[in-house]
């Protein structure tokens, strides 16, 4: 099936990085295309671009100045723009399915989210559970992919106030965003389970890329433990945000 | 172990080199040297490769023995380096004897030190970089601490200390320092059309201050506010991304940046004004001017053209290349 794409602005942004930009919006259609583009314009432009980094409506790319300048590299983007709205937007990306245990003790706020929309836990983890997520960007932290649509039933907004430490592996609803923090970090969040598999090592890198969808399993706390999950409890569980 | 011996590491020190290019698309921040000229020139002084990595030294203080022989060259703010307690050049090459201590005082003005290495600093290497961004926590890919060992490669032999001990950088070669009359300047940013034309021309009008929540990811600055336009998705942050974020002040991403940023973006400041600014401390003021990309690939590829055609003579005078 050929691509309905729209015409993408193609800017540079910086000394040694264009901005190729399709739209503004969030799209779970745009995601394949975009996944597909930053492919084919790796094969094409390898030799000359540093950097490929595909975002929801955009991929930036980073070339090496001392190598070539913004007219050559826009031209030749130009140019291979013209053939690649042909792509099929089928989705290309794996499927990945990752386990989760919906739990208060590792997500502190699964209880007042279910409570806040009239749903038990088991409903909230069903509903999160259900859809197949589409991984529109990585960033934030290594491996750390932000992934949509969430249900507007369980779709909820960041803290006021991020958390200073979240534990690895914490399930976490934005809006209609959710992701798998990787790595200890700092994060605004609402935190509703934790994923035993670890979504970057220095090994394999990122388990996700642009492009790939993600279903998500509930288990339980058997489970969570044999597949090498840490069930600390969140320290801060108890506290208000 | 060859090496030096880190006996205090000053208020931070990280070793950095060019980064850890090809891999922001699953969220690595490419780290690298903040200020670019005083990076490439501490390597040029060795006769180094271009991507060699050096320390990178925040606010002086360091303190460190030589394990081995070593021929160092440092370069950046200016912190009054002395070996054995005697004063050596602030931008030239340096000679240390096995047990000899390298000081380092608080810099009179700017903030980043480099020291290099004759073949760079040994340290880890990962996805082709040995740059440190502590935020990420991979390991031995930090904030150097106190009684850690910088490896060195062997040497180096009698001939080459003969060849570089004598090396400086005269000062007219060195950067501006950003608080000058010298602006730094701004490509205009993707979202540049839909900023407030009056807004816009504040940013080139007026002071900004570097406040003190600045750092390697970003700095932020105090001065007039400018109205984000919203509608703004996440996409691919460059250094020198300047983001307006909800409160209006501009913040200017530098080398340990998120890869993806979601705040619109009016300007961009080119990679050299960066290293400018990377050497700037809370409380100094900076200025804006705006100018083309062209002009900005122009003044780096004159850079690296310097880089190129400049070497030393014999007696250490810095000097163009035959031929």
């Amino acid at each position: 099936m050929a691509a309905a794409l729209p015409q993408p602005r193609i800017v540079p942004t910086a000394e040694d990085a264009v901005l190729i930009e399709f739209s503004q919006q969030i799209d779970p259609a745009l995601t394949p295309l975009i996944a597909a583009w930053s492919d084919s314009l790796r094969e094409a432009l390898g030799h000359l671009v540093t950097d490929l980094v595909p975002s929801y409506g955009s991929i930036t790319v980073y070339y090496d100045p001392d190598r070539s300048d913004f007219l050559n590299i826009i031209r030749s983007l130009k140019s291979i723009s013209n053939i690649l709205p042909e792509l099929s937007d089928q989705p290309t990306g794996r499927i990945i399915e990752l386990p989760v245990w919906y739990h208060p003790a590792v997500g502190p706020d699964l209880a007042a989210l279910a409570e806040a929309r009239q749903l038990s836990t088991q409903q909230v983890a069903k509903i999160h559970s259900d859809t197949c997520y589409q991984v529109y960007a990585l960033g934030f932290s290594p491996g750390f992919g932000f992934m949509g649509q969430v249900d507007p039933a369980i779709a909820t907004p960041r803290l006021e106030r991020p958390r200073v430490r979240i534990p690895a592996g914490s399930v976490g609803i934005a809006n209609r965003q959710t992701a798998v923090y990787p790595a200890v970090s700092p994060g605004g969040w609402q935190l509703i389970g934790r994923c035993p598999v670890r979504l970057f090592d220095e090994q394999s890198l990122a388990l996700l890329s642009v492009g790939d969808r993600v279903r998500f399993r509930a288990v339980g706390h058997d489970e969570f433990l044999e597949l090498g999950g840490d069930d600390t409890p969140f320290e801060g569980a108890g506290e208000q945000p | 172990m060859r090496g030096l011996h880190i006996e205090h590491p000053g208020p931070r020190a990280t070793v950095q080199d060019g980064g850890r290019t090809g891999f922001q698309h699953q969220g690595l921040s490419p780290g690298g040297a903040a200020d670019l000229r005083a990076w490439r020139w501490a390597n040029h002084l060795l006769d180094n490769p271009s991507d060699a990595a050096c320390l990178e030294i925040t606010l002086g203080g360091l303190s460190a023995v030589a394990e081995t022989r070593l021929l160092l060259a440092i370069s950046g703010a200016p912190c009054s380096p002395s070996v054995n307690g005697t004063p050596v050049p602030d931008w030239g090459t340096l000679f240390m004897e096995p047990g000899d201590r390298l000081q380092l005082k608080t810099p009179t003005s700017e903030l980043l030190t480099y020291l290099a290495v004759v073949g760079g600093w040994q340290t880890r290497k990962f996805l082709g970089s040995r740059s440190a961004v502590a935020r990420e926590g991979l390991d031995n890919l930090g904030v150097l601490r106190q009684g850690d060992l910088l490896p060195s490669p062997p040497g180096p032999d009698q001939e080459a200390c003969d060849e570089l001990l004598l090396r400086q950088v005269p000062p007219s070669f060195r950067a501006p320092l950003a608080n000058s009359a010298d602006a730094l300047k701004l490509i205009p940013g993707p979202d540049h059309a839909l900023f407030d034309t009056m807004d816009l021309a504040r940013l080139v009008q007026s002071e900004y201050q570097v406040t003190s929540q600045s750092d390697r990811m970003g700095y932020r600055l105090d001065g007039p506010a400018l109205r984000p336009p919203g509608g703004i998705t996440s996409r691919g942050v460059t250094c020198g991304t300047v983001q307006v974020p909800g409160d209006g002040k501009p913040m200017v991403l530098l080398n340990d940046r998120q890869t993806i940023g979601g705040y619109p973006v009016p300007a961009t400041v080119p990679r050299l004004d960066c290293s400018r600014l990377a050497q700037c401390r809370p409380g100094d003021s900076v200025r804006f001017r705006w100018a083309d990309v062209a002009e900005c690939q122009a003044e780096r590829m004159v850079f690296e053209e310097q880089l190129r055609s400049f070497t030393w003579s014999p007696e250490g005078h810095l000097l163009r290349r035959s031929g």
